[in-house]
């Protein structure tokens, strides 16, 4: 099978990557600039589940990258708080520990889930440690993920791309028009089993509708910056709600990167939606050209990986259409965008932000957890259960009343749970190392 | 009830395996909170007195419980399940084995079932990939380990396991009520009040448990929650069940077995073995489903044969006001997966997730029944699986199902299964890929087409069956373990 695979940066050179184990792939340079990714700026976030996978591995050290603890937010809700890429507390008697937590809090007794969070607290105090395999340390409860100059990730990426046989055609001529082929520079005509867009729509592969979310998430603006700056980095990106947006600030250690996301100012247009069909035909999108979601919870580089996994596992068969394939394809894409776009709405729309009403999901599982802090989680969401109770707990929705099960336990129990975590927890930030070049 | 009250009493209505699993759950997870548990049940009525096949999950639910195994095992005669062998499914003298774990494993990154698809005849059967189906077919077990490629459930005696429950709910302070419930006291809105016996008792809570078995006390009789009717996919609709002596040392497995209007199951308990004949009545008489039932049994019967009626579906509302259904009161469906207790399980930790704060929001109901939906129609669907994906026509009720309109989330799944071999994913729901891997294979439906990376290399497949078959033989046989 030969797959021809449209972009120029990071979302190309990772779906021509992974593509090239199971299909003879070209890549074909579009010259549209940008990562594929959305509006990403300088830097890429990897989450937990990406560092899980096999890419991530194989990427290793990548000069200048930091790891990351997880996600500071400032200034979406009264306090700042932080997602942590790691456990937060641990149940008690199976009653989940942001019940325990709530519960306590409406004793009087303030509780902070980045207190209990071990990434968290080794955030805060500028330390790192990998993730410990044994289940007994509290190392284990860590699940860092990586903070990328997305140039670097991308030469690498192609680098790898190349060694693994992937072949470099001349650049795109022009959008691919109706006709299953593309015209390059050099005149040419490029054939293939598969067209697969990870230019972020610019090469005309993807060419189906868009349904916008700007009603939802109305930022359509980025303007990325390096500055030179002193300060040594930090396993964390700070994400602060400006007044007409927010702001990404990461600090890579001798330069900081800022990324200004606006819905009326300066920078490269983009707009938050997805494609009303991510595969038709022989046309396959991934990353920005199947859909957009800015960065707010750090997902870009997530999506375009899982599609691209979810693309190899439903390569056409031989004789085949490819039409159920492209269907499961469609429906497990549009999914993990919707569920994603979900909660960076939960996050737009609990700072007090105006944004339309949301997707029936959203409503559930606000009104839930509002009530009793119960969080159902649907088919191809991206948070945790955790995740979702530290988002809310942070941006300060509180549940009205405690869960029965966790009013139940005895205080004496439960205080002495907290403790005994808090302490661990603490002698373990204390015994690590602190990150290379000093914590922010 | 007022706002910011909370739960101070749950009345279960029902004494039945439903009823004694709710109020052992109740009574652990509500051990810290002062909520009276109480349980009323009819001798005179009685209970269903089937159900004795499960699936693995029970596991979890007894260890989150504090229930010890062998505690539970030897009063139950109970036996352990690997799986559920299929005969006559697909076609007249087919077999095939659903197993509780997965087939092979993935080579090169390509899941295992679609290098078997590429291998073709060469791969032998699908079943000589499953630790499980090959341990259960030479009779052996052993506890799996964390990393074990299977899991196992139990079979047990039905009436047993309702009374071993209730031994536990006792002790730990449930009280039981010997009574038959005749009237209902309605309280504001659709909340019940209380419940009044036939000797005029009446019992008064803040929640009521519907676990009267299928008849619905509460939540249909007294609450018209709507029923989901299904026997349009699933047309069998009575039982016969006629327990025999034991014969050879039991089988670490139920047996599932196609006859012309319905199917016969086999469930080998350590003191005897559960047969009964599931039929549509549409179909074949009862008369003659009782002696086709009889004309199978292999060894002297030790009762005579039961005839139960059921109909496939399930309530449309579960949880209405302050009455939540659980067991054969919120729905119904045939056992041949042997789901009906494990779906009666999940709706206990349902409700311990969305436990009553005391004011009876309606969205925890509404959450609590679009759940439930969702469990019941996933089992449903790998159920009517076994229907549809027939070759046989050689009966009217066989051609009956295997033309049948299907339910369209079953459609599509089976739609992208036949195009390319590929299971849909979900998060919730009791059957992951492996068990969707043994119906579609097992009832023969064969992908157009399968993943174009999957080399089928006949040396590796050979070496992965061989080394499967080794590990089985290697354990122990199932009575032996039965003995220690
Ligand atoms: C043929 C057949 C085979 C089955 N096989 C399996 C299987 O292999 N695996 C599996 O998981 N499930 C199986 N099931 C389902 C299984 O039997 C039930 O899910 C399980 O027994 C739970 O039943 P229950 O407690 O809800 O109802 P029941 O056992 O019917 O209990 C109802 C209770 O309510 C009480 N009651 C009713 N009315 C009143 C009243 N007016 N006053 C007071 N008390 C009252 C009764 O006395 C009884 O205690 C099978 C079912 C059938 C029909």
């Amino acid at each position: 099978m030969r797959i021809a695979v449209a972009g120029d940066g990071i979302a190309a050179h990772l779906a021509a990557l992974m593509l090239a184990r199971v299909a003879s792939v070209v890549s074909v340079p579009v010259g549209a600039g940008g990562h594929g990714l959305g509006p990403v700026g300088e830097t890429v976030l990897g989450t937990p589940a990406w560092m899980e996978g096999e890419v991530a591995a194989a990427i290793g050290d990548l000069p200048g990258a930091v790891p990351a603890l997880g996600i500071a937010f400032a200034g979406w809700s009264a306090e700042p708080w932080f997602l942590p890429y790691g456990d937060v507390g641990a149940p008690l008697d199976d009653v989940p520990f942001a019940q325990l937590a709530a519960r306590v809090r409406a004793e009087g007794t303030p509780v902070r889930a980045s207190d209990f969070s071990l990434a968290a607290m080794a955030a805060q105090a500028g330390r790192f440690a990998p993730r410990s395999a044994d289940p007994r340390s509290p190392l284990s409860t860590l699940r860092p993920g990586a903070i990328y100059p997305a140039a670097a990730l991308a030469g690498r990426l192609a680098d790898m791309a190349a060694r693994a046989g992937v072949e470099r055609a001349a650049p795109l001529a022009a959008p691919m028009g109706s006709d299953d082929r593309l015209t390059l520079t050099n005149g040419t005509q490029l054939s293939a089993d598969l067209f697969v867009d990870a230019s972020g729509g610019a090469a005309g592969i993807a060419a189906a509708g868009w349904v916008s979310w700007r009603d939802w998430l109305p930022c359509c603006r980025v303007a990325s910056r390096r500055i030179a700056d002193a300060g040594g980095p930090a396993a964390y990106p700070l994400h602060a709600a400006t007044p007409s947006g927010w702001q990404a600030t990461v600090a890579l250690g001798g330069t900081r990167v800022e990324t200004r996301y606006t819905a009326a100012g300066e920078g490269e247009p983009y707009e938050n939606g997805r494609r009303t069909k991510t595969w038709t035909g022989r046309r396959v999108a991934i990353g920005a050209a199947a859909g957009v979601i800015e960065p707010s919870l750090g997902h870009a580089l997530q999506h375009a990986h899982d599609a691209v996994l979810r693309l190899i596992a439903l390569l056409p068969a031989a004789g085949s259409d490819g039409g159920a394939e492209a269907t499961e394809y469609h429906r497990l894409t549009a999914q993990q965008y919707d569920r994603a776009r979900d909660a960076a709405v939960a996050l737009w729309l609990t700072a007090g932000r105006p944004a339309a009403a949301p997707s029936t999901e959203l409503a559930r599982k606000l009104a839930l957890h509002r009530r009793r802090g119960y969080l159902p989680l649907e088919d191809g969401e991206c948070l945790s259960r955790d995740e979702w109770a530290v988002l809310l707990d942070g941006q300060g929705v509180r549940q009205e009343r405690p869960d029965p099960l966790a009013a139940a336990l005895p205080p004496p129990a439960v205080a002495a749970h907290l403790a005994r975590l808090r302490e661990r927890l603490v002698a373990t930030v204390a015994a690590m190392p602190p990150l290379a070049g000093g914590g922010r | 009830m007022a706002a910011g009250a909370t739960i101070g009493s749950v009345l279960i209505v029902g004494g039945g395996t439903a009823g004694w699993m709710t109020a052992v759950a109740l009574s652990h997870k509500l051990r810290h909170a002062r909520v009276e548990v109480t349980l009323v049940e009819s001798e005179a009525i009685g209970t269903v007195g089937v159900g004795e096949a499960t699936v693995p999950p029970i596991r979890a639910f007894n260890a989150a419980l504090g229930l010890d195994e062998a505690a539970f095992m030897r009063p139950t005669h109970a036996t352990y399940k690997l799986g559920i062998e299929f005969r006559d499914w697909a076609r007249r003298g087919d077999r095939y084995f659903h197993p509780f774990g997965p087939f092979g494993e993935p080579i090169g990154g390509v899941p295992f079932h679609q290098h078997w698809l590429a291998a073709g005849a060469l791969a032998g059967a699908f079943d000589d990939y499953s630790l499980a189906a090959r341990m259960a077919h030479h009779g052996r077990f052993a506890a799996p380990g964390p990393a074990s490629p299977y899991g196992y459930a139990y079979q047990f005696d039905a009436a047993g396991y309702a009374a071993y429950l209730r031994g536990v709910a006792e002790a730990r302070g449930v009280v039981r009520v010997e009574g038959r419930i005749v009237d209902v006291v309605r309280g504001a809105g659709d909340d019940l009040a209380a419940v009044v016996t036939d000797d005029g008792r009446r019992l008064a809570a803040d929640l009521f448990v519907d676990c009267s078995g299928f008849r619905g006390l509460l939540i249909a009789e007294a609450l018209g929650a709507g029923w989901d009717d299904w026997r349009h996919w699933l047309p069998c609709d009575r039982a016969w069940a006629m327990p025999t002596e034991r014969t050879g040392p039991p089988a670490p497995y139920t047996r599932a077995t196609a006859l012309d209007a319905g199917w016969a199951w086999r469930i080998p308990l350590t003191h005897r073995t559960g047969n009964g004949h599931v039929f549509a009545s549409d179909f074949l008489s009862e008369d003659a489903a009782r002696d086709s039932l009889i004309a199978l049994l292999d060894a002297p019967a030790l009762a005579e044969p039961r005839l139960l009626r059921f109909a496939a579906g399930k309530r449309r509302r579960q949880w209405i006001g302050n009455t939540v259904a659980i067991g054969l009161s919120a729905g119904f469906l045939e056992p041949l997966e042997s789901t009906s207790i494990h779906l009666a399980q999940v709706a206990i930790e349902r409700l311990l997730d969305l436990f009553p704060t005391g004011d009876g929001d309606p969205a925890d109901a509404a959450e609590f029944d679009r759940v439930m939906a969702n469990e019941y129609e996933r089992v449903r669907d790998l159920i009517i699986l076994h229907y549809a994906a027939t070759e046989r026509d050689d009966t009217p009720f066989f051609r009956h199902v295997r033309t049948m309109a299907l339910p369209d989330s079953l459609a599509e799944k089976l739609a992208l299964f036949r195009a390319r071999g590929v299971v849909m994913p979900y998060r919730h729901g009791l059957f992951a890929e492996p068990s969707w891997l043994a119906v579609y294979l097992g009832q023969r439906v064969r992908p157009a087409g399968h993943d174009p990376r999957a080399t089928g290399d006949a040396a590796v497949l050979a070496q992965m069956r061989a080394a499967i078959e080794a590990e089985a033989l290697g354990m122990p046989r199932h009575e032996e373990v039965l003995a220690r």
